[in-house]
């Protein structure tokens, strides 16, 4: 997966965005670089307000009010998304890059059947004719495994079940035939019986299209069973890279380190307690000159609340700590 | 935990029917929201409700506290059968019995200060002098793991775990013996889930509280819990202790649950079995066992006959089921 | 136990110097910012003053004298705004419709209110029980009927009196707070600090005042600033019909003189009239706007 050889397919270099507000201004998103590799699943974990969905939506040049991009490229197919203009946006969003979001009630149309939502999409986005469009949004529901979608088509958005309305909005991202899907918590919202079917089915499209996924999630485990290489932010600052066998095996960042170990596991032996990560997410308004985890950070020293760490490593395993977790 | 002697909480064949609206001309119509409940709870328990949205697990804890009048069934507190007692009976039980709700934004009034919040129940139920009560709020905020100084501010100020802690010091002034704990994790971030687990925990243990932990999420629920009931659609079709549920699930529905779980550590992508179908509508639920459009193994009978609750367990180890695989 | 870590978190974002905020000082906070919100209050107050000078007694005394023989004047040194067909002083009736436009506005947004909140409260409290259904099935038939045919039924029962338009404003005007109230209150209801609230075994009574009522404040007060607005400009439209103030003046009543002076050409009552009115309707609809920023809990408090 990580041969230095491979043409990337999404490159995201220095990405700094700004948040201005009474307050003063503040960089929710601080200096990220990565990229993603043709058929590769990139995860971004992180706890709220960390800044990866704000680094998902820059790579669509989507940011929310009043988020401005401050500094920072993301080259997609020899061109910069963020110098496009809106013209060419519209040609990028859906039909090379296409987006699902956790909330998937007010994504679709509500006055508006189905079938003529996603048809309508589709041959908007894939120059293909209205029954051909028809057909195709069929094949996408049902590999969705959405029982019965030949009437499901006729539905409005109201009579489906959060499940089957977010399996909707992720057979009408996929059937636009993206080069990139980027799902932000695509399954938060839903029962974990239902996460998993919907994650099981939309890595199975993804490994036989070969399409190259950003998974932006909160939850370890799911990024765990479902991605290649894990990005960790926190503080809008990525602290750690990695493949995904390294990431658990052999966490270096104490961020990561405590993440996975508040996270609980059904197991034989149960424990009542489990090891935590002190305090909370500092304001943004409020982050002093060092390590912005250093105030948690049980192995902090005197340097990391001086300096701040920037991303090293070897090995397709970068982390950003003075004192990373030594490897065995 | 002390295991003999009589539980805490008794809850026998709990119902809670919803109306629907409907024209006059149609038949009544019921939600069935929970349907023929019964679990006991002993004192320091934790015992772990878990389940997919829907499936009538905050109902359940609601009516156990009286907060909306179950339909049918009873419900007692060591012996006295809280259903049967009007308002002004009740009361001196509100002190016994609290809850910790999950959403930290709604949860507190955002007009008042956190030391009237965290106040409230002792005017509510006079208890002691005014500075007798401020000395037990103070008690209790530091308890939780927050700051005396904190106390003559407002709500949004604080952070969703800190709001968290608020609510369940709020909880706890009255010395209760008995929580409901309704899904109190599920809206926190994955750091300060754990500290808020890990209060719980510790409270449960300082004071021999016993709670209630209602969850959708399995691994949480059985991290926590000492015994844990798994709900569908209104019943109970699985309890066990944790360990038990872990190493041996009976029923498929459990089984699905454990394996919809994300495993973490392996680092390998896996192929499981995952659940078809929604869950049915619980208006018309499905003839015999609720579970059985969806179950992997079901059979003629299941469709028919609606299987009896059993233990599949010693009697020491009791392990109860609902279903006809046993 | 994440004692320390919590503690120490709490210490550094609300360090001891940090003032304590409730909502009520952030929404003031945030009014502050608002130019067009302060304008809109300063505009407000300075037709109150003048409100206030006119029933003291203090200015526009000769609003009902016969002053100029001629009839129509134009402006002139002694009469600002020129005169009437009459011969009254256009501007000393304008200055005195202020007054008019208060009372009605007054009165009729208090009563209302005080209806609307009442009933609505207790909808919303009790909802889904037959109080409820006998609250929303009166409003509903007070709506249904035409606004300006109840005005006349309700002026010719009370023998075309000036409480007869009163009474039928407030009749109509009430079902609109006590829609929204009740709305928010079924929403109040539900939230899970009144059921924590329950949980304690705290009475409805001390419910409704401790946890609906301070959080219904807010609401009430923006319905307070619309409702003013409504029944200063409803009362223009009746007392243009003729079904309004009868034996005194108001803006409403110079438009309805003015629709036939406006045929010979003359412009002063209606120039006078509409600019005084377009001033007030205005800043309360700012005002009313500005109040609805400040005092929504989501745009003050930042998560």
């Amino acid at each position: 997966m990580t041969e230095p050889a491979q043409k990337k397919i999404l490159e995201v270099e220095n990405l700094k965005v700004r948040f201005s507000s009474e307050q003063g201004s503040v960089f929710p998103v601080d200096d990220v670089s990565f990229s993603l590799n043709p058929g590769e699943v990139l995860g971004i974990v992180g706890e709220s307000g960390c800044g990866k969905t704000l680094t998902a939506l820059s790579c669509l040049n989507l940011l929310p009010f009043p988020g401005v991009i401050e500094t920072g490229e993301v080259w997609f197919n020899g061109d910069d998304v963020l110098k496009l203009n809106e013209k060419k946006l519209r040609h990028l969003r859906g039909a090379k890059i296409a987006m699902v979001f956790q909330e998937s009630m007010t994504a679709l149309n509500p006055v508006y059947r189905i079938g003529s939502q996603l048809s309508s999409i589709i041959s908007m986005n894939r120059k293909v004719s209205k029954k051909q469009a028809k057909a195709l949004a069929l094949d996408y529901l049902t590999a969705m495994g959405i029982p019965g979608a030949e009437q499901r088509l006729h539905d409005f958005p109201h009579q489906l079940s959060g499940g089957m309305r977010q399996r909707v909005l992720i057979a009408l991202a996929l059937a636009c035939e993206p080069q990139i899907l980027i799902a932000d918590e695509p399954t938060t919202a839903l029962d974990v019986t239902t996460q998993a079917f919907i994650l099981d089915k939309i890595r199975g499209i993804q490994a036989s299209a070969d399409m190259a996924t950003i998974l932006v999630s909160h939850d370890l485990g799911v990024v765990a069973e479902f991605c290649h290489r894990v990005i960790v932010m926190y503080c809008g600052r990525i602290i750690e890279k990695a493949s995904i066998q390294k990431i658990f095996t052999e966490p270096r960042h104490p961020y990561t380190v405590g993440l996975l170990n508040s996270i609980p596991q059904v197991r034989q032996k149960v424990l009542h307690r489990l090891q935590i990560i002190e305090g909370a997410v500092p304001n943004l308004h409020d982050l002093s000159s060092g390590c912005r985890f250093a105030n948690r950070c049980s192995q902090a020293q005197d340097r990391c609340f001086r300096e701040e760490p920037f991303l090293s490593g070897s090995g397709g395993h970068e982390v950003a700590c003075f004192y990373p977790r030594e490897v065995q | 935990m002390s295991e003999g002697g009589s539980p805490l909480i008794r809850v026998q064949g709990l119902k809670k029917y919803f109306p629907l609206k409907r024209f006059f001309w149609q038949p009544k119509q019921f939600l069935q929201a929970v349907d023929g409940v019964s679990f006991d709870i002993h004192k320091g328990e934790i015992y772990g409700l878990v389940g997919e949205s829907g499936c009538g697990k905050s109902t359940l804890g609601r009516a156990i506290l009286q907060l909306n009048k179950p339909s049918a069934g009873r419900v007692f507190f060591k012996e006295t059968d809280v259903t049967a007692l009007n308002k002004s009976e009740l009361m001196p039980f509100r002190q016994y019995m609290q809850i910790i709700f999950q959403d930290p934004y709604s949860s507190l009034n955002p007009r008042m200060t956190v030391l009237q919040i965290i106040r409230e129940p002792l005017d509510t139920h006079k208890v002691g002098t005014p500075a007798d009560r401020l000395r037990k709020v103070e008690t209790l905020v530091e308890l939780v793991g927050l700051s005396k100084q904190i106390l003559s501010r407002y709500p949004h100020e604080f952070s969703g775990g800190q709001r968290q802690r608020i609510g369940i010091a709020r909880a706890l002034t009255l010395n209760p013996q008995f929580i409901v704990a309704d899904e109190p994790v599920s809206a926190l971030d994955v750091s300060v889930q754990a500290q808020v687990l890990n209060l719980i925990s510790d409270l449960r243990q300082q004071f021999g509280i016993s709670f209630l932990f209602i969850a959708h999420d399995l691994a949480v629920v059985q991290h926590i819990s000492h015994r844990v009931g798994v709900m569908y659609m209104g019943k109970i079709v699985e309890e066990a202790s944790s360990e038990e549920i872990y190493l041996r699930p009976k029923h498929p529905y459990t089984q699905a649950l454990l394996a919809a779980i994300p495993k973490i550590g392996s680092g390998h992508i896996r192929e499981r079995k995952v659940l078809t179908g929604e869950v049915s509508s619980p208006i018309n639920p499905p003839s015999g066992c609720n579970f059985h459009p969806r179950c992997p193994h079901a059979m003629d009978i299941c469709k028919r006959q609606e299987p009896q609750r059993i233990n599949a367990g010693s009697k020491k180890k009791p392990h109860f089921v609902k279903c006809h695989l046993k | 136990m994440g004692k320390q870590g919590d503690t120490r978190n709490t210490a550094q974002t609300l360090s001891r110097t940090t003032p304590i905020e409730s909502l009520w000082s952030l929404s003031l906070k945030k009014f502050c910012t608002d130019k067009i919100g302060i304008a809109s209050l300063f505009v407000v107050l300075v037709y109150s003053l003048i409100a206030l000078g006119v029933s003291l007694g203090l200015w526009a005394n000769e609003w009902d004298e016969l002053l100029n023989e001629q009839g129509y004047g134009p402006i002139s040194w002694d009469y600002w705004l020129g005169t009437n067909f009459n011969g009254q002083d256009i501007f000393q009736r304008a200055v005195y419709s202020t007054l008019t436009a208060f009372k009605v506005g007054l009165v009729v947004s208090l009563c209302s209110l005080w209806l609307g909140v009442c009933l609505g409260s207790v909808a919303g409290f009790y909802s889904n029980t037959w109080l409820d259904e006998l609250i929303i099935w009166l409003y509903g038939c007070l709506d249904s009927i035409p606004f300006y045919l109840f005005v006349a039924a309700v002026s010719f029962a009370l023998k075309e009196s000036d409480i007869a338009m009163y009474v039928s404003m407030i009749g109509v005007l009430w079902t609109s707070s006590c829609k929204v109230v009740r709305g928010q209150v079924i929403k109040l209801k539900s939230l899970e600090f009144v059921e924590a609230a329950r949980a304690i075994g705290v009475k409805d009574h001390k419910i409704i005042v401790r946890h609906i009522m301070p959080n219904l404040a807010p609401l009430i007060l923006i319905e307070f600033s619309l409702s003013f607005v409504t029944a200063i400009k409803t009362e223009a439209i009746l007392s243009f019909l003729g079904l309004g103030v009868r034996d005194g003046i108001s803006w409403g009543v110079m438009l309805s003189e003015a629709s036939a002076e406006v045929v010979a050409g003359r412009y002063h009552n209606f120039i006078a009239a509409s600019v005084f009115m377009f001033g007030l309707v205005m800043a309360f609809n700012q005002l009313s706007d500005a109040l609805q920023d400040a005092l929504d809990p989501k745009k003050v408090v930042q998560r």
